[in-house]
């Protein structure tokens, strides 16, 4: 019974997510809040782990709503609105990159002090934020690939369908992405 | 290495939570009306004010940007009136902001000086033609443009065909 039970939950989410957008669509404000909050995480993960950057991150992530606000009656249904969603965060990351043409680094702010470095968790917070940086300064394509892989688990073929590209496209990108990070981050191998 | 580069990545690239001041610069960036609903101003309407500018030799640019709410009938007026004007694509141009299908649309019609650069002084990307009217695209500073006309007017202005 758990699968058939499995396919109502899904259907009744569905059905929540079509009404929430139709109310947005016709200016429902209150609706657009709740739509931002189902999907603000989301957007503002893509946007850091792409740019690296928490200020650039808030900047994508806020014209991403007021854009969404605006266009969400161009949403017709012929993908899956995440898809949709996700496109429009690529787009602005891409935009955006095309406009700065330069390496973002990290906030000093977040690199971790000798306090921190004294703890096994500020250790591994230290490995993560190397691996965030090199992927930061990957190139463009690249960089996208692997972050809706790895900060939103998307498979081959949903990656393809945000990027318009075909799924081979996809997982010869992820190839070389790995390839390159790997070379990279080889001096982690020491570590834990 | 005790933990592959996928575990790596898939713990580093964790979604992480936004920043809790976040709703409140998109709620003071949201427009203050609400967005237009798509079937109340048809596209149909931006073709006819299209049209209008161009059965009286009139230009018509559009290009996509950020939105402000307005009205097709306040363009359909003012590209009727910019159609009386002459259209030489190097003088300035007045810039009317619209939401047509819930697309953002951008009328940019020769009436008075404004925000806008000539689209000509850009990088000519792509013509294409259909029947009587022709569409260019530019890209210039960054921005996107498209330029609707005749066949006749965009042949007078269009760098490419002057190349061919």
């Amino acid at each position: 019974m758990q699968p058939a039970a499995n396919n109502i939950s899904i259907e009744t989410a569905r059905q929540r997510q079509t009404d929430l957008l139709s109310a947005c669509t016709r200016g429902d404000r209150e609706a657009f809040q709740e739509l931002f909050l189902l999907y603000k995480d989301r957007v503002y993960s893509i946007a850091l782990h792409y740019t690296g950057d928490t200020a650039a991150a808030m900047d994508i992530a806020q014209d991403i709503f007021v854009k969404l606000f605006s266009s969400l009656a161009t949403f017709r249904g012929e993908s899956a609105f995440e898809t949709w969603l996700f496109r429009m965060v690529a787009n602005c990351c891409h935009d955006r990159h095309r406009k700065q043409r330069r390496l973002v680094a990290l906030d000093a702010s977040e690199l971790p002090t000798p306090q921190d470095l004294a703890t096994e968790q500020a250790q591994r917070n230290q490995v993560s934020r190397q691996v965030q940086h090199t992927v930061a300064q990957l190139p463009e394509e690249l960089r996208m690939t692997v972050v809706l892989r790895y900060t939103e688990g998307l498979s081959y073929e949903q990656i393809a369908a945000v990027l318009g590209c075909p799924a081979g496209t996809i997982a010869s990108r992820l190839n070389r992405a790995h390839k390159e990070l790997a070379a990279r981050l080889e001096h982690l191998k020491e570590g834990a | 290495m005790p933990h592959s580069l996928e575990t790596r990545l898939a713990s580093a690239l964790k979604p992480t939570a936004a920043p809790a001041d976040l709703w409140s610069r998109v709620d003071a960036a949201l427009p203050a009306s609400r967005p237009l609903a798509p079937a109340f101003w048809p596209k149909t309407l931006l073709m006819a004010a299209a049209l209008t500018a161009l059965l009286s030799g009139g230009v018509l640019y559009l290009r996509a940007q950020q939105p402000s709410l307005s009205t097709i009938t306040t363009a359909a007026l003012k590209l009727h009136l910019a159609s009386s004007a002459d259209p030489t694509l190097t003088s300035e141009y007045t810039i009317q902001r619209f939401l047509v299908e819930g697309e953002p649309v951008t009328v940019v019609s020769k009436l008075a000086p404004d925000d806008v650069s000539p689209p000509t002084a850009g990088k000519q990307v792509h013509t294409a033609q259909a029947g009587r009217l022709a569409v260019s695209e530019w890209s210039h500073q960054g921005r996107s443009w498209a330029l609707v006309s005749t066949v006749s007017r965009h042949k007078q202005a269009c760098k490419v065909c002057h190349r061919a």
